[in-house]
């Protein structure tokens, strides 16, 4: 029960730092995605 | 005298006539002249033509011959300029989409659910033909360390993410077939959105933990000459009594070890380039290294001849990711079934992480017998000098 309860908070633990980690490049807020700078033209 | 004023009006209307005749023609000569002096040869330095700037556009200066010349070179994937970061947008339609959308969507799909399907008859056929396998000398009541914490946290964070992942993923392939119908959209859309992401951020705790499970079991898993023994006998399945010895994992947990982490690996790097799209192109280059052997793999599978597209690549993950995906559920299902339902006492080894005595001396004789030898040499007592 030990082991299994520690793998759910190694889990939790990993996909909050992912999701901490990874929301600025996966989740981009509209505001920034539609600003001048990220559709710029070349 | 009536002829005579005939010839007066007809000398009247003669001069005017030949003077609008030799205008006519003077007109109709006057663009001939100007094209005359348009043949001219230019400068050297002179600009002749206005290009945009980009790459040439298709048919040049002068354009493509019609609008059907256009859109068929469109239709055909010809790529065109965008004057923003997004180079790909200059794609307007890639036929190879609309393949990987049908065979997504048909063939696959069919197959892997009937894979799913036929695993679970099978199991099922299984433990209606053979039953529980038992331990046939009774439960010992003493019981013997299997497995530490460490090494069944792992076999979890392996086993939860792999289970949050499979539900997750099957919801991308099946969800709007099967479950869409009965929680209807309002409910699908919000609960497909946090599958994504639930899926996208728990494969990093997958990886973790089959990264974790290979460092601890690769020592035991490597293939030797008992399993050659437990293979001929079929792992003691059939039949009662007849248990071929095997070390503390027998021919069929290595099978599944090296299934899983052969597959997961697999699933992993599939993966981790559908969560970092269009920077791998793993396709072109596995293909390229099976065609220096002699497997051309675009021909055995009827595939358009590498190098691929960056969006090909992405179709082409996708579609081996489902696969890998199914096959390593089929494989857990086998897994699952055996450690829990199918066989008496398997489950503990996982669960407390002690199995039975008994147990483990008609499944894993050879690993007993070399824990008992490791636990006599802890208690006798050391030689006097």
């Amino acid at each position: 029960m030990k082991a299994f309860l520690l793998s759910i908070a190694v889990l939790l633990l990993i996909v909050a730092g992912a999701r901490f980690g990874l929301k600025p490049l996966w989740e981009t807020p509209s505001a920034v995605a539609y600003s001048t700078d990220n559709v710029r033209l070349d | 005298m009536k002829h005579l004023t005939t010839r007066r009006a007809s000398a009247r209307y003669l001069l005017p006539g030949i003077a609008f005749a030799l205008f006519v023609l003077f007109g109709l000569l006057l663009p001939l002249e100007a094209n005359a002096q348009s043949s001219v040869r230019p400068p050297e330095n002179a600009t002749t033509a206005i290009a945009p700037p980009g790459p040439p556009l298709q048919g040049g200066v002068q354009g493509t011959q019609s609008d059907a010349d256009i859109w068929r070179d469109i239709r055909r994937g010809e790529t065109g300029y965008v004057p923003i970061p997004n180079k790909s947008a200059g794609l307007m339609i890639q036929s190879q989409g609309e393949d990987w959308r049908l065979y997504r969507n048909g063939p696959m799909n069919d197959y892997l659910g009937y894979a799913m399907l036929a695993t679970i008859v099978l199991l099922a056929l299984f433990f209606a033909i053979r039953g529980r396998i038992k331990v046939e000398h009774g439960m010992s009541g003493i019981r013997i360390k299997r497995f530490s914490t460490l090494e069944r946290m792992s076999h979890w964070l392996m086993a939860l993410s792999f289970i949050t992942l499979g539900i997750s993923g099957l919801n991308f392939t099946f969800g709007r077939s099967f479950l869409l119908p009965i929680i209807g959209k309002d409910l699908f859309g919000p609960l497909s959105g946090f599958l994504k992401a639930t899926h996208n951020y728990t494969a990093f705790a997958f990886m973790v933990g089959l990264a974790l499970a290979f460092v601890l079991w690769i020592v035991h898993n490597i293939p030797d000459r008992t399993d050659l023994n437990w293979l001929a006998k079929g792992g003691g399945l059939i039949g009662k009594s007849n248990h071929p010895p095997a070390k503390k994992f027998n021919a069929g947990q290595k099978l599944i070890f090296w299934g899983v982490m052969l597959l997961g690996l697999s699933v992993s790097v599939s993966g981790w380039a559908l969560l970092f799209p269009f920077e791998h192109h793993l396709f072109t280059g596995t293909f390229a290294l099976l065609g220096n052997i002699g497997i051309d793999v675009p021909a055995i599978l009827g595939l358009a001849e590498p190098p691929y597209s960056a969006i090909q690549e992405q179709q082409f993950n996708s579609a081996w990711h489902g696969i890998i995906a199914v096959v390593m559920i089929c494989l857990v299902l086998a897994h699952i079934y055996i450690g829990t339902i199918g066989m008496q006492g398997a489950y503990d080894a996982m669960g407390s992480g002690e199995v039975d005595l008994n147990w483990a001396r008609e499944h894993h004789s050879l690993w007993v017998e070399e824990v008992m030898a490791k636990k006599t040499e802890r208690t006798s007592p050391a030689p006097a000098e």
